[in-house]
């Protein structure tokens, strides 16, 4: 088995799942966002957000900063630096094994 | 598989132009130096009132790009925020902005530069250029989004472009009649995006 191919074995799990792929890549472009953005573009459900949300949040790739709008409770998400590089390291991973 | 970004960007993007606000602010920056240019046409170049119209059209081209770019997602969040959820785009770094920033300021410079020299032509070729570079813009925003309206408008607002550069007209008339088409044609599709936007009902996920 070649290098690149063995890499894809070691791919970072907590990204390579689907829908939190989806999040952390609409993160990567965005500065910050908030749930209900988030909602819009990935189409989950409200529950299976929140828990994708949270593991990355547990996994260190996502800072949540808590708010509120007037009495609404607003949630903002950004990508932490370590997110940042581990999306990057996790498409050179892809590219490279899919190339 | 492709790049997961790919699918993203694309995501983003037309999140992004869907409520047309882009659209209007890039009409506003072509449509504004287009009707201070056909106002300056009224007056003598010595005149005050030249200058100060002058020094306006300025202001409006340079720091309105940069001010259009802070106030927009500002905007789009105060206005559609509750609806449709808030995102702030990632600019890029600081250095490559400024780099590119001054590649296309510098490469402008020596299109009408060489265009001015090289021919006898200049204007037409400048009025070209402008609009060339227009046109390509808007296809390639197109082809990243897929969106028709961009795809549609490039090439027509160059054919349009081609057009206007082929008057036998001055450099000021021909520059009032591009910007202001573009314009034009811009605030057009942000005005019909804007009111689509609107009457969609607001997302599922509310």
């Amino acid at each position: 088995m070649s290098d690149t191919l063995r890499g894809l074995t070691e791919l970072d799990r907590t990204i390579h799942e689907p829908a939190r792929l989806l999040i952390v890549s609409l993160l990567y472009l965005s500065k910050e966002a908030d749930f209900l953005w988030l909602l819009n573009q990935t189409e989950l459900t409200k529950g299976n957000l929140s828990t994708h949300l949270g593991k990355l949040e547990q996994a260190g790739y996502l800072e949540v900063k808590k708010q509120f709008r007037g009495k609404v409770p607003w949630t903002l998400y950004r990508l932490t630096d370590q997110g940042r590089q581990e999306f990057e390291r996790y498409r050179k991973a892809m590219r490279a094994a899919l190339r | 598989m492709t790049d997961p970004l790919f699918d993203a960007t694309r995501r983003v993007q037309r999140a992004w132009s869907a409520d047309g606000l882009s659209e209007l602010t890039a009409g506003f920056l072509f449509l504004a130096p287009a009707l201070l240019e056909w106002s300056k046409l009224g007056f003598d170049k010595q005149d005050p009132a030249w200058r100060v119209l002058n020094v306006l059209q300025m202001l409006v081209v340079f720091p309105g790009v940069w001010i259009a770019q802070w106030a927009l997602p500002r905007l789009r969040n105060r206005f559609f925020g509750s609806r449709e959820g808030i995102m702030i785009p990632r600019l890029a770094p600081e250095g490559v902005a400024k780099a590119a920033a001054i590649a296309i300021v510098a490469a402008m410079t020596a299109a009408v530069f060489v265009a001015m020299r090289s021919a006898a032509h200049w204007v037409t070729l400048t009025i070209l250029l402008s609009g060339f570079g227009a046109g390509f813009i808007l296809f390639l925003i197109g082809r990243s989004t897929g969106l028709t309206r961009y795809l549609v408008a490039g090439p027509v607002i160059v054919l349009i472009s081609a057009a206007i550069a082929a008057l036998d007209r001055s450099f000021e008339s021909l520059f009032v009649a591009e910007f202001g088409i573009i314009g034009a044609i811009l605030t057009a599709m942000g005005v019909m995006s804007l009111r689509r936007f609107l009457q969609t009902p607001p997302s599922a996920a509310q």
